[in-house]
């Protein structure tokens, strides 16, 4: 048996929209750095708790991220296990990442700013 | 046996793959090969072969139905290609040959082997391999019609000679071909 790990009921509707909208560019974020393969990538990502309540899920945002042409992968051996498939930034992943970057900061402020009194 | 093959994994791998059943068979294998991939990794990096431990590996990788709604949903969510920009580029990329080659001014070439590389370049529906294959078949005619000229001009024997006209056709047909393929590749692609 799986156990449910995704239901847990303290992650709500909002927490799961929210994460639907940034977690792709905490990922493109990630890669600014250099190239990681999944495992590793979730690690990271795991070590904060809101961001993946499912770790598989993490996979099909990655293809989406490769069809869209953000990241490009790449297989490479690896001195234990199997070989892993590394994500890598293109220039459209720099670009995109970067104007996140600059639009993140107002929009927390506006957020902010309507919801406390 | 290797870890995937272990019966834990397969159920688990199964039941992703009864989920998915509404993917792209192409999505969905890849999924799959990435899911087999994280469990073999994960272990390998935690020494760990056990069943509690394969069970804990893919709790966290979560419920198959969750990972399959993903899935559905980023598949409904990707932009679909454009073939009108594709169609535009083997226009762009027909018109470079021609230009290059069989008019008296070859820079005129120029002009469309420009815009056929920016049109590639701007777009995030091809690879990066795809579009470099676009840029070279853009730029051989080019290459090949002011090599002639050169030759020609400096009266210098280093012209193509008898390889003259099968490089010729070759550089003539090459942009089409090229064209075709990305068109093809637009195509294929689904949303």
């Amino acid at each position: 048996m799986v156990p449910d790990i995704a239901g847990k009921p303290a992650a709500g509707k909002a927490e799961s929209q929210l994460r639907k909208g940034v977690l792709e560019y905490c990922v493109l974020a990630l890669l600014r750095e250099g190239p990681r393969y999944g495992v590793e990538l979730l690690e990271t990502l795991g070590a904060v708790n809101v961001m993946v309540t499912s770790q598989g899920t993490i996979y099909p945002l990655l293809s989406r991220l490769r069809r869209d042409g953000l990241v490009e992968t790449r297989w490479q051996e690896s001195p234990s296990g199997p070989p892993r498939r590394y994500y890598e930034l293109t220039p459209s992943g720099h670009t995109a990442l970067k104007e996140f970057t600059a639009i993140w900061p107002h929009f927390r402020e506006a957020v902010d700013h309507f919801i406390t009194d | 046996m290797t870890i995937t093959e272990h019966p834990l994994a397969k159920k688990y791998l199964a039941a992703v793959a009864r989920e998915t059943a509404a993917l792209s068979p192409e999505r969905r294998n890849e999924l799959l090969a990435d899911l087999e991939e994280h469990i073999a990794v994960a272990l390998v990096e935690e020494s760990a072969s056990g069943d509690d431990e394969i069970r804990a590996v893919l709790a966290r990788l979560g419920d198959p139905r969750t990972i399959a709604a993903t899935a559905l949903g980023e598949e409904a969510a990707a932009p679909r290609p454009s073939l009108a920009r594709a169609l535009a580029l083997l226009v762009l990329l027909a018109m470079t040959a021609p230009l290059s080659m069989l008019t008296p001014y070859p820079l005129l070439g120029c002009i469309p082997v420009a815009g056929a590389i920016w049109w590639l370049w701007t777009s995030r529906q091809w690879s990066r391999r795809d579009k470099v294959i676009g840029t070279v078949a853009a730029v051989v005619p080019l290459l090949f019609a002011v090599a002639e000229s050169v030759a020609v001009m400096g009266d210098v024997h280093l012209g193509f000679g008898a390889l003259f006209l099968p490089v010729g056709l070759l550089a003539l047909v090459l942009p089409v071909a090229a064209g075709v393929y990305l068109l093809a590749r637009a195509v294929r692609r689904p949303a």
